[in-house]
């Protein structure tokens, strides 16, 4: 996967979970198109899946120096908005979850890249071991099945180094069927009807299917192209994941009770959202830009 | 003077169209009579519901500040989803959710021509799940029931307490009984 999917990836799962949250859908829920967009909509969790495949991906591919630095880094940069969303009442719990797979996958990495057959069986058991654990002896009352599966995702996406390359018709193929199979599963298993046997959340693995084969399919089409508008979109995912979920609700609220339409809701919010991500980007960029004057 | 034929076809007529006038009063009573008693709520067995589950959605919500909202009829698709209960041929459901996915709110109204409603009330309320948005969760769950409806919410403490407390008075009107409430604070939740 190169660095240009990666952009276009991170961009194109944080529009679908923009949308699963605080997109209002805009035809009749008893028309053939108004199911339809519904459908759609609710099918955009993968998204999350595609997120973590990547950075497990990025991070067993291209060894960690300074794994104690890497570490103070992603700290430093992940965890002031969380406090900032927690203290505005906002629980993002993709942060922490992908703080845990930053502390787990790089020292396990060299084993993944020399041993990827083993060293994913071995993950493979100890991810259905800690979760058995969690899910069936301790049963918290918090939803931890939102982070135990989409751990599959991680653990996939640290083995998919193994495969160096594959045709641009052999990845449109298979991304095809796997969307194609990973749609029919979600519309069967997580939609209406979510699977929560074994245990709740079970239904989150029909994510994965379809989060594999858009990224097929995204690589196959854009592995070569670039934009500015998609690299920068795509590097402010984290700023665009806070923005709308500490203003999401308040804008749609606002807007629809404005306008009285859907369309223009949509339009207003998701633009708002946008330039708000944009705006916290800058503000971070100018601080870290004075923390680096200042240590030099 | 004896009368003479004419009139004593003329008196036979009236007597005729007399009696018929009474007849047809007499049938017009009965069938308001039936009428009126088809309009009463409450009968000996089952339950006959008369006000449109949208209407009632619409006074829970009165003066309430709800999120935007979307009412859904409910199928045996979907009730299971929204109520948490599996579907039945004798009930009869609407969801009013919010219309977006990142605002946790959530009310279903379930009439049930049974008059289960406190069987329904705690299956429903020992099921529903606050975090069925998957990224946020709903403050408190509450459910309200008398004999033949059930109200579900899911939502912020302060929209659930005012709408349970609409369905206070339409209780009486709709069953002629005051409601019951269930009510549990979701601890997961940080104001």
């Amino acid at each position: 996967m190169s660095h240009k999917t990666k952009k276009w990836a991170a961009a194109f799962a944080a529009l679908q979970i923009l949308l699963y949250h605080c997109w209002i859908p805009v035809f009749g829920n008893n028309t053939v198109p108004g199911m339809a967009e519904r459908f759609l909509i609710a099918s955009t969790y993968p998204a999350v899946d595609m997120f973590f495949f990547i950075s497990a991906f990025s991070l067993v591919s291209r060894p960690v120096d300074d794994y104690l630095r890497f570490i103070v880094n992603r700290v430093l940069k992940l965890f002031p908005l969380f406090i900032i969303a927690w203290f505005l009442g906002q629980f993002l719990w993709f942060i922490p979850s992908i703080m845990i797979m930053y502390l787990v996958l790089p020292p396990l990495a060299k084993i993944c890249r020399k041993r990827p057959v083993l060293s994913f069986l071995l993950l493979t058991a100890g991810w259905a071991g800690i979760t058995y654990l969690i899910l069936g002896v301790i049963r918290p009352d918090q939803d931890i099945g939102i982070f135990l599966f989409r751990i599959p995702s991680m653990i996939l996406g640290a083995y998919a180094v193994r495969f160096k390359k594959i045709s641009r018709r052999q990845g449109i193929v298979a991304g095809l069927l796997l969307y194609v199979t990973g749609m029919l599963l979600i519309y069967r298993f997580g939609y209406i009807n979510r699977l929560n046997v074994p245990f709740r959340g079970t239904f989150y693995l029909t994510g994965i299917p379809v989060a594999i084969g858009e990224l097929l399919i995204l690589n196959a089409l854009v592995a070569e192209r670039s934009s500015r508008l998609i690299d920068r979109f795509g590097s402010m995912t984290l700023e665009l994941y806070f923005a709308q979920m500490v203003s999401g609700a308040f804008l749609v609220r606002t807007y629809f009770g404005l306008t009285g339409s859907r369309v223009l809701t949509d339009l207003f919010t998701m633009t708002t959202v946008i330039l708000f991500a944009v705006a916290i980007r800058y503000v971070f960029d100018k601080i870290n830009a004075r923390g680096s004057r200042l240590r030099l | 003077m004896r009368r003479s034929k004419k009139h004593n076809y003329a008196w036979l007529n009236r007597m005729r169209f007399l009696q018929s006038g009474l007849t047809f009063l007499a049938l017009l009573g009965v069938l308001s009579v039936l009428a009126f008693a088809s309009c009463d709520t409450r009968k000996d067995g089952n339950y006959m519901p008369s006000v449109p589950l949208e209407d009632i959605v619409e006074d829970l919500c009165a003066d309430v500040d709800v999120p935007p909202y979307e009412t859904v009829a409910l199928t045996k698709e979907n009730l299971q989803y929204y109520a948490f209960i599996p579907f039945s041929d004798n009930l009869s459901a609407v969801a009013a959710d919010a219309l977006v996915s990142i605002t946790p709110h959530s009310l279903v109204v379930i009439r049930t021509e049974n008059g289960d409603g406190k069987a329904l009330a705690e299956e429903i309320f020992n099921n529903a799940d606050p975090g069925k948005w998957l990224c946020v969760r709903a403050e408190t769950v509450s459910v309200a029931y008398t004999d033949h409806y059930v109200i579900l919410v899911m939502s912020e403490r302060i929209t659930a307490d005012a709408i349970t407390d609409n369905f206070g008075p339409l209780a009486n009107e709709l069953d002629g009984m005051n409601m019951t409430l269930f009510t549990a604070d979701n601890p997961e939740y940080e104001p």
